[in-house]
């Protein structure tokens, strides 16, 4: 349902990405993952439409969205969360979510049903008068999730949704996105602890240096030897 | 959760307070509250876009300009009462605020630059109203007077005590206006904007398009205090509704009541003009008394050291400071559970 | 935005616009003077000053006194003038802007207001409403080249700030304070982990900025009456200047300073004396929001 063509997108003399293909299918959860620098924050800049690329298209289900400004993404119906989060501090975590539901639902009442079933679905319905500058790591980005959320999206962009957390609450996070897809959202996560792209991944990009090294299931992805050069010294990719 | 009812309650009884005051106030107490309540009606428009859309605007004093400018031209040139002119006046400047908002916000003017743009755009406007004949020039333009009882329809009034009414009544009607924008689509949008305008964008929340409508509510309202400003002193002059140094007396009682509250503006106005007004009345006294003649400019001194401390030791005002303390008792009481 | 245009006289018409082109060379070595004031203070503790055209007043007020009081010419009392606002700045900077030099740049901006307030009606309690005006000896005396005339005073003036001009831009490049100040407008975080006294240097260039404003302001005095309420006008001119020349750049603010000076003088003869504002101001209108780098900054900011 999301085709990246033959995108290229460059800073100055840095050519973050070159002639970059993926196309990402309804329903699934692929994972893009690669060494520091390689291109995948850049890569949800465009296709969010923070920034625009030099070449190439992006196609939502046949419509054209490249170049769009974010917030017609997000209407188009794509989501995503920030590898830094960035809540609404000064607003409480139900209000977090009542921006996101207010972009699509007309009505405040509904709009406010829907943030509170969202809180309930990602376990924060108990802090829904907390100010956002109170919650832990682990809530905001729980919370980044929900807003996301909230807007109804086809499918969602997770950038290191998981990093910083401990064991315990990447599990938690692997239930939640298991859930997610299970109501209908098809997920593109950037990710790098190997235990949630294995656990939750049907399919795994790999990017170095812009370009496309690997794509395909995440069991040949480990034995490929592009894949291993680029993480080279990385211990826990020869397991 | 009787504390939330407490605050409704207590507006009856304030309400009532300042309504009765034309009935044993004097002409003089009248003349400063009608100034403090002005100002705290323009404080509480430029509110919607300077507090809640954190847009730092120093240029509203064009609206207030414009809303006064039109309402008296198509009074003294074509009759119209000012009743209506005002809406004329009103439309203009939300007009004007459209255009400014969008080329400010489509080229990404931010912040301080914001800042600069606004008080560029109303040094323009005064200095070209400053210089156009028919616009009354520097010289102004005196509203004309109307006698007899056909006053009131034409927004003029004898006694002091009928603006006091209306300049409350307009006064309840924007505190109403802002808490309604709290509340609704605009106000979360522009609070989420205001906070961290990428993750807004990503949601789907257009900030050029929601400032811009802040831009244009922001103005209309405002323009309105234009014209009862020419109803009341009967007289208009660039410098007196337009200009930075005007731009900024407008922003003093958000700044220092809070901005971004809904009461911030109002209590902020209610402190510094009665301030203003002792400090001009101390500076008389001393005229006379000591005979000593140099202290015109004492009021602006003291604008000038409340900004200073305020910005330095209460940032978020007077209702921030408030808001703070409740917060922090709130927590003690978690705490100590 | 459609200005009013008043007919200049058919003939002598080039003449008059030679003449304004000449005197806004002139005037522009001051106004960047007074602009590179602004750059250093916004490039260095990212403060937008406020009180910046104040502090051209109080120069200029400085220098009036001590013509009228012990008859200094106004450009030796550019020296003390200088050092007066040093010190007026250095203060301001210790106690006032120090303390919230964290907090978002908003916050400077209202408290540099403030204290533009205070220091103008500090003034005008002092001095009076009244303008001042320098009787120089040579306050009339012009140098005629073919048709146009030179004003002595304006020439003065012109050749006074360069040589200030030159100096600020030795001490920057060669002393060990300029190369600090340099370090720590670069990136504060690493000047303070060289172990550079960062606060006392945002001092020392605040300082620096006060006083070059300030001799600007005894150039000025010369042939610009003196008055209490010309602050809030040169500030946002400073502004224009800064901002059309780039900032963060010195030298695009003297470029700056050289094309608002000329500007102005143009839009005084096409327009009409006192409205010669309005071209500035839109021109800062149009800058920052085509071209907010202005003419040689750089893109990020």
């Amino acid at each position: 349902m999301l085709r990246v063509e033959h995108v290229t997108k460059t800073f100055g003399g840095l050519t973050a990405l070159k002639d970059l293909s993926l196309a990402v299918s309804e329903g699934q959860i692929k994972s893009i993952i690669g060494p520091n620098g390689a291109g995948k924050t850049t890569l949800f800049n465009v296709i969010s439409g923070f920034m625009a690329p030099e070449a190439g298209e992006i196609r939502l289900y046949d419509r054209t969205v490249t170049g769009l400004a974010p917030e017609k993404v997000a209407h188009a119906g794509i989501a995503r969360t920030f590898q830094i989060v960035k809540p609404f501090n000064n607003l409480t975590v139900i209000e977090n979510v009542l921006v996101g539901s207010l972009a699509v639902h007309g009505h405040p009442r509904v709009a406010r049903e829907r943030a509170r079933e969202i809180l309930d679905f990602i376990g924060m319905a108990d802090k829904a008068e907390w100010p956002a500058r109170k919650l832990t790591l682990e809530d905001l980005k729980r919370l980044e999730l929900g807003r996301a959320l909230a807007t109804r999206p086809r499918l969602l962009l997770l950038d290191e949704v998981m990093a910083g957390l401990n064991p315990a609450e990447v599990d938690e996070f692997i239930e939640l996105i298991r859930r997610i897809r299970k109501h209908g959202v098809t997920i593109l996560l950037i990710e790098h602890i190997m235990h949630a792209i294995m656990s939750l991944s049907d399919e795994v990009l790999v990017l170095n240096y812009g370009v496309r090294i690997y794509e395909g299931d995440t069991r040949g992805a480990i034995k490929d030897a592009g894949v291993v050069e680029a993480y080279l010294g990385e211990e826990y990719l020869l397991a | 959760m009787t504390k939330r009812r407490l605050i409704p309650l207590l507006c009856v009884p304030v309400a009532v307070f300042f309504l009765t005051i034309p009935l044993y106030g004097g002409d003089y107490l009248l003349e400063m509250l009608i100034i403090a309540f002005w100002f705290a009606y323009l404080g509480s428009c430029w509110n919607i876009v300077g507090g809640y859309a954190g847009l730092l605007s120093l240029g509203h004093a064009t609206f207030v300009g414009i809303g006064a400018y039109t309402s008296t031209l198509l009074f003294t040139y074509l009759g119209v009462t000012p009743w209506l002119g005002m809406f004329a006046g009103a439309l203009l400047a939300s007009l004007v605020g459209v255009v400014l908002g969008y080329l400010s916000f489509r080229f990404k003017v931010r912040g301080v630059y914001f800042s600069l743009i606004t008080m560029a755009s109303t040094e323009i406007v005064r200095l070209v109203f400053e210089h156009v004949d028919w616009l009354g020039s520097t010289i102004g333009i005196f509203v004309p007077a109307v006698k007899g009882a056909g006053g009131a329809a034409l927004y003029q009034f004898g006694p002091k005590w009928p603006y006091y009414l209306v300049i409350l009544a307009m006064t309840g009607g924007i505190l109403w206006v802002t808490y309604l924008i709290e509340h609704s689509r605009l106000g979360y949008f522009l609070k989420a904007i205001k906070e961290n305008e990428d993750a807004a964008r990503s949601l789907g929340v257009s900030a050029v398009r929601y400032q811009i409508i802040a831009m244009a509510v922001s103005g209309f309202f405002i323009a309105l205090g234009g014209t009862f400003y020419a109803q009341y002193r009967l007289y208009i002059r660039p410098d007196l509704v337009m200009g930075v140094h005007f731009s900024v007396e407008i922003v003093m009682g958000p700044i220092i009541g809070g901005w971004g509250t809904l009461l911030g503006p109002v209590l902020g106005s209610l402190v510094m003009t009665p301030l203003g007004e002792s400090t001009r009345w101390l500076t008389e006294v001393i005229k006379t008394t000591f005979h000593v003649q140099g202290l015109t400019g004492l009021h602006m001194i003291t604008y000038g050291l409340v900004l200073v401390l305020v910005v330095r030791f209460m940032p978020t005002g007077i209702v921030g400071l408030y808001l703070k303390r409740k917060e922090l008792k709130r927590e003690k009481g978690i705490a100590a559970r | 935005m459609s200005c009013r245009c008043s007919p200049a006289a058919a003939q002598g018409k080039p003449m008059l616009y030679a003449q304004a082109l000449i005197n806004g060379v002139l005037l522009g070595a001051t106004y960047g003077l007074m602009a590179l004031g602004l750059s250093l203070i916004f490039g260095v503790l990212r403060i937008i000053n406020f009180a910046h055209g104040n502090f051209m007043v109080l120069g200029m007020y400085a220098s009036y006194w001590l013509f009228t009081l012990l008859g200094v010419d106004p450009y030796v009392s550019l020296l003390p003038a200088a050092a007066l606002l040093f010190f007026v700045g250095f203060i301001v900077q210790r106690y006032v802007l120090n303390p919230i030099i964290e907090a978002p740049e908003e916050m400077s901006f209202l408290t540099t207001l403030g204290l533009g307030l205070i220091i103008q009606n500090l003034v005008l309690m002092a001095f009076g409403p009244d303008l001042h005006t320098i009787d120089t000896p040579y306050k009339l005396a012009s140098l005629a080249v073919g048709d146009l005339n030179i004003d002595v005073s304006k020439l003065l003036a012109f050749i006074a700030s360069l040589l200030i001009t030159g100096a600020f831009f030795s001490f920057l490049q060669w002393s060990e304070t300029g190369r600090a100040i340099r370090a720590a407008s670069d990136n504060r975080e690493a000047a303070r982990l060289m172990g550079i006294d960062t606060k006392k240097i945002y001092c020392v260039a605040f300082a620096i900025g006060a006083a070059t404003t300030g001799a600007a302001g005894a150039c000025f005095s010369t042939f610009i009456p003196t008055s209490q309420d010309v602050g809030m006008l040169f500030t946002l001119t400073s502004f224009v200047i800064v901002i059309a020349g780039g900032v963060g750049t010195y030298h695009g603010t003297l470029i700056g300073g050289f094309v608002i000076g000329i500007a102005e003088e143009l839009g005084a003869v096409m327009l009409s004396g006192s409205m010669k504002q309005v071209v500035s101001f839109c021109l800062l209108m149009v800058i920052l929001l085509f071209r907010p780098q202005g003419l040689f900054g750089r893109e990020s900011d």
